[in-house]
């Protein structure tokens, strides 16, 4: 009998050793698969405290009425990990009705992004009325912007602080003025003389573009979604930036990052330092927030998109450390062999 | 004046302008609001124009080569004309919705489905995608041949791959071993990499400063 088992095991073990690229790769390939044909489970992971403090940010931003500049800058080849994080922070600022501006550092995701924006909005509307989230009132896209592409906010931002947005980005993606929508009015400042018709921004004041129009101090957050970050050096100009301090000196902007998993370790000090509100890591990072928002709201249109991502990726990740736990097994059988025949036992 | 010293007195006076933008609020408001802001629409206005030279530069010079590929029938010229067919396909798409008719603040806002955001939605997005996941199968087959413990530094290490593979599938993301990676993330890997990156900024300080002074050598500082 026992022979019998040790042949068996010596039999897997060998066949251990044999493995190669050539069943790997196939048995990968049906596992990542496996979530479409069997369908989507439901997955709980318990939220990180780099999860959690974009997520209270956010709602802190939903109580204040402080809107969120959203910096969209994945690529389509990072989408599996971006796109599910960007879904889930578009669904929780539209269902706490956190104004946002959108801008796009890549051209296809300027596309994307938009596209997911508007299915969002289409399902609070179809939810809750057409008044429940407008464009232009409680989000607004400002396109794909080449000379932003990379970042090098050292450049950009005085240039914005200097000219404010409204006359920093002109139009929205389909080239409308900026200033005919509610959004880039300041919080507070006094309704337009005459509304519904176009502001003329030539003959208004310096002074009253500064108070009419939005400034970037405003922002009580900015956002960014990328594959890997540019928000790094953001954080020493706003930081450093008297124009965007508190009476405390601290800064009244908050920065949030959504990025690959393998890159969100390299901005953990920023986070641990406070600099950082928070960090979305990869798929795990959307699936962790996906989580908050079902305990406080309920399920949105963000889970199902989370789910089809979450999925293959824990069945992937389970793979990988199989394979890690297989390649062991066969070098420790290998040093056990070699210990044995240095001692002179054979096998 | 050598070319050398041209490049030097730009070099300097660009990095005059960022030193100046960090210090004029400290030192005068006034200042800031008579002098640093129009430099800046200046200055920005310049790194525009730069910036779509070098671009302009970089269209034309891969419409040179693989033009002169396909031309000459140069070894694999199919893939240079799929390329340039490519390029002006998307260069055109692009072209017609930025021509094309801007609406009214009243329109509805809905999916414009126009040439440009097919190739995006339709081919590019997917084609993308598809290069990336190839990854997946790279990771696995490297974690099997490569990924082994060969010592007690590797075993450790190996010890904490694990713990983040577990906890980075929700299925295995038992409390416990969250808690253990949520340790390692913001103490162990966050002082690892803040001693990393003081190591490199200040590596990156030193080179800014020696290239602001003009002190540093190189293809960009000597004469050709």
């Amino acid at each position: 009998m026992s022979n019998g088992v040790s042949g068996v095991l010596h039999r897997v073990f060998d066949a251990i050793d044999n493995l190669n690229y050539r069943i790997v790769y196939p048995v990968l390939a049906v596992l990542l698969a496996l979530p479409f044909i069997v369908g989507h489970w439901e997955s709980r992971p318990r939220p990180r405290k780099i999860t959690r403090g974009l997520f209270d940010v956010i709602e802190e931003c939903a109580e204040t009425g402080k809107p969120v500049l959203l910096v969209n800058a994945w690529r389509m080849s990072s989408r599996g990990e971006n796109q599910p994080q960007f879904e889930v922070l578009v669904d929780h600022m539209m269902r706490r009705k956190v104004k946002f501006i959108m801008i796009s550092l890549e051209p296809d995701t300027a596309v994307v992004g938009r596209s997911l924006c508007l299915d969002i909005q289409r399902y609070y509307q179809e939810e809750y009325g057409e008044d429940y989230i407008q464009y232009g009132r409680d989000w607004l896209d400002l396109d794909f912007q080449l000379i932003y592409q990379g970042g090098y906010w050292h450049i950009w931002i005085p240039n914005i602080k200097a000219d404010g947005l409204v006359k920093s980005f002109n139009t929205d993606y389909e080239k409308r003025p900026l200033e005919q929508f509610p959004i880039m009015r300041r919080p507070g400042a006094p309704p337009p003389e005459h509304p519904g018709e176009p502001v003329d921004l030539e003959t208004l004041s310096a002074k009253d573009y500064e108070e009419q129009f939005l400034r970037l101090g405003d922002f009580g957050l900015i956002l960014e979604v990328h594959f890997t970050y540019t928000i790094r050096d953001l954080i020493g100009l706003v930081r450093l930036d008297k124009d965007f301090a508190g009476p405390d000196g601290e800064p009244t902007i908050e920065m949030g990052l959504g990025t690959v998993n393998m890159v969100a370790n390299e901005m953990l000090p920023y986070f641990d330092s406070g600099a950082l509100c928070g960090v979305l890591a990869g798929v795990q990072g959307a699936a962790e927030y996906s989580e908050l928002l079902r305990r406080k709201y309920g399920e949105g249109p963000s889970s199902e998109g989370v789910r089809l991502r979450a999925n293959p990726y824990s069945l992937g990740v389970l793979c990988v450390l199989a394979v890690i736990v297989i390649g062991n097994i066969s070098t420790l059988r290998k040093k056990i062999r070699e210990w044995r025949q240095a001692r002179g036992e054979g096998e | 004046m050598s070319k050398v010293r041209i490049i030097r007195i730009v070099v300097l006076v660009a990095g005059i302008y960022f030193v100046a933008v960090f210090l004029a609020e400290g030192i005068h408001a006034g200042f800031d609001k008579k002098w640093i802001k129009p430099a800046t629409k200046i200055y920005t206005d310049v790194v525009r124009v730069l910036g779509m030279f070098a671009i302009g530069v970089g269209v034309a010079n891969i419409f040179m080569v693989h033009t002169r590929r396909v031309v000459r029938l140069h070894k694999n010229w199919e893939y240079s004309l799929v390329l340039l067919t490519a390029f002006l396909v998307v260069f055109a798409s692009a072209v017609l919705k930025w021509i094309g008719p801007s609406s009214s603040p009243d329109t509805p806002v809905q999916h414009v489905g126009d040439i440009f955001e097919f190739i995006i939605t339709r081919i590019q997005v997917h084609m993308n995608s598809t290069i990336y996941s190839f990854l997946a199968f790279f990771v696995t087959s490297a974690a099997l041949r490569a990924f082994r413990v060969r010592g007690t530094e590797s075993a450790i290490m190996m010890v904490a791959a694990v713990i983040v593979l577990l906890s980075n599938a929700p299925e295995t993301n038992f409390p416990v071993i969250s808690e253990v990676r949520e340790w390692l993330d913001l103490n162990l890997n966050a002082a690892v990499f803040r001693a990393l990156q003081f190591g490199m900024l200040l590596g990156s300080i030193t080179v800014s400063l020696r290239t602001w002074l003009g002190i540093e050598r190189g293809a960009l500082f000597e004469e050709v």
